[in-house]
């Protein structure tokens, strides 16, 4: 499990990046949202071990991932949005990279490449922006690390590709994985997500699973706005509304309405609330 | 190694031997190509200083004498290549084994690589021009190692710093790598050379020129192009033998400093 405790990070500009982060995060695959400079790229730096916070800490099974010794760090891997490769090729990169890492499935690496349709062999730098995400988010999943952190996955990718992304993903994670895709482009992997991490300035303001949000939430849209809605947005034909939910409503999770709520000062006090957070 | 073997390697966290060989597979794409560029270079700079050794403007064989020198300092550049500093902050290492690759890599196997190739050549061409003709060449490109004799050893450190500044320069900032490795290689030159020459000013003052300053200035005024006779007859020289320890005693307090600051980053360099 990783724990952050009380987590805070300011850069050197003087922009607190973290304050006080609190979060347990189990297996499973989680959504990390959150606005541009939010918190949500130095949180996955922390978990990663690549960033120190100033104070709190954030622990790996008890470990603390910034000690960076090699048993924690062989089971964590971030994969950055635009990750710059030691190796030309994938196939170069299981030979000099994958052998950091035990859990490395090599059959799970040629299946998501196949998904992907690519081969390894092709140069990484000859590769558009958007194969050689492909090429990376498929080995990045068959290091087969507890802890996998994605940044930006579906940047970049082509419908097929985000199709793809979506296939090998199911494919790939196993019940005590735990990855984190931090992205703004929620609709590619909706189906997917365990649970939500919401970052807004630098605080993780919710954490939560998608069964105990529906449980209390319930996402409507309806021809006019719902009187005593949490949320309510203008849409194409009509408005999206977070209503509280008393366990009757049955409903699919809507990341962009929520995200717009939580991004709201108006909406976030009510929804958190509801949420009894 | 089999899945099992890497399962318990990486389960130990005690510094391992086996990682720093691992160190070098993850960096074996860019640095393999060190492995023959590097003595290639080495060849051409050679090359270039034999002939002009061999011509009348000898004086221009010393430059490139320092061109090999200044390769060897620069070989950390090679790690900044693809500038995978993130896969490189994460690899599931210890510090200290990364440090120590570094170190076996940059100050063995690339100097040796290099002097090897230069020695060999020079081999080749004293069978060719005849060790008469390359007296000159031989003593500037020994004269380093005279160095080194002269001075118990320390005088290694001479050459040590400089290989040790660009590594501090590369492994230490994670934006302008490539600058701050040149940077650092040239700073630390800088502060030698300055060092050295406010030594040899006080120490000429100091002996009144003599001691035998007075005879180098003779034979440098009777033959200005002859460097290697120049450096062979000073080194002769007590005082600066005196000289050259006290610089190389600064030189190898600067290298460990250095050692000791680029295993500091390496340990707690964030992203």
């Amino acid at each position: 499990m990783i724990l952050c405790e009380n987590l805070n990070y300011t850069y050197n500009t003087g922009r607190h990046a973290l304050v006080d982060v609190n979060a347990a995060i189990l297996p499973g695959l989680h959504l990390l949202m959150g606005e541009n400079g939010a918190g949500k790229t130095t949180l996955l730096h922390v978990i990663a071990g690549l960033l120190f916070p100033q104070s709190g800490r954030c622990t790996l099974d008890d470990v603390n991932v910034a000690r960076r010794e090699p048993s924690t760090m062989s089971r964590v891997f971030f994969l950055a949005d635009n990750m710059q490769w030691s190796a030309a090729t994938i196939n170069q990169l299981v030979a000099t990279h994958a052998c950091f890492f035990p859990s490395f499935d090599e059959s799970l690496l040629r299946s998501n490449l196949e998904a992907m349709g690519l081969t390894g062999a092709e140069g990484l730098r000859a590769l558009s922006l958007g194969n050689r995400k492909k090429a990376a988010i498929a080995y990045a999943l068959s290091l087969r690390t507890d802890v996998l952190l994605l940044d930006e996955p579906a940047n970049g990718l082509d419908i097929t590709g985000k199709k793809a992304l979506q296939k090998i993903l199911m494919q790939s994670m196993t019940d005590t994985q735990t990855v984190i895709v931090s992205t703004h482009t929620v609709w590619d992997l909706k189906n997917l997500f365990e649970s939500v991490m919401m970052v807004r300035r630098g605080r993780l303001v919710l954490n939560a699973s998608i069964y105990s949000i529906l449980d209390k939430l319930a996402f409507v849209f309806t021809p006019a706005p719902v009187p005593g809605a949490l949320y309510s947005e203008e849409e194409m034909g009509g408005y999206r509304s977070i209503v509280p939910n008393d366990g009757t409503v049955e409903s699919d999770i809507n990341f962009t309405a929520l995200y717009s709520a939580l991004s709201s000062d108006a909406a976030m006090p009510g929804i958190l609330r509801q949420l009894n957070y | 190694m089999d899945t099992t073997s890497i399962a318990a390697l990486q389960r130990n966290d005690s510094f391992s031997w086996r990682r720093v060989a691992m160190v070098w597979t993850y960096y074996s794409p860019v640095l393999r190509m060190q492995l023959w560029l590097w003595p290639l270079i080495a060849a051409g700079i050679y090359l270039m200083g034999m002939l002009t050794a061999l011509s009348p403007v000898s004086l221009v064989s010393s430059f490139a004498i320092s061109g090999l020198s200044m390769l060897i300092s620069f070989g950390p550049l090679m790690l900044i290549r693809n500038n995978a500093i993130v896969s490189e902050t994460m690899l599931p290492v210890r510090a200290d084994e990364k440090f120590v690759f570094y170190l076996l890599y940059f100050l063995i196997v690339v100097p040796v690589l290099t002097i090897l190739t230069v020695g060999a050549l020079h081999l080749v061409a004293t069978m060719i021009f005849g060790a008469e003709r390359l007296h000159d060449y031989t003593v500037l490109l020994t004269q380093r190692s005279l160095m080194v004799e002269y001075t118990y050893g320390i005088g290694i450190f001479g050459e040590a710093i400089g290989v040790l500044a660009c590594l501090f320069g590369v492994t230490a900032f994670t934006r302008n790598r490539a600058l701050a490795g040149v940077g650092f290689v040239i700073g630390s030159g800088i502060a030698i050379g300055m060092i050295g020459a406010i030594m040899g000013i006080i120490m000429a003052f100091v002996s009144g020129f003599a001691d035998g300053f007075l005879q180098i200035g003779e034979i440098a005024e009777r033959d200005p192009g002859n460097t290697g006779v120049i450096m062979d007859e000073m080194y002769k020289l007590p005082i600066m033998r005196l000289m050259m320890i006290v610089v190389s005693s600064v030189a190898a307090l600067g290298s460990f400093l250095l050692a000791y600051l680029m295993f500091r980053r390496l340990r707690n360099r964030q992203i």
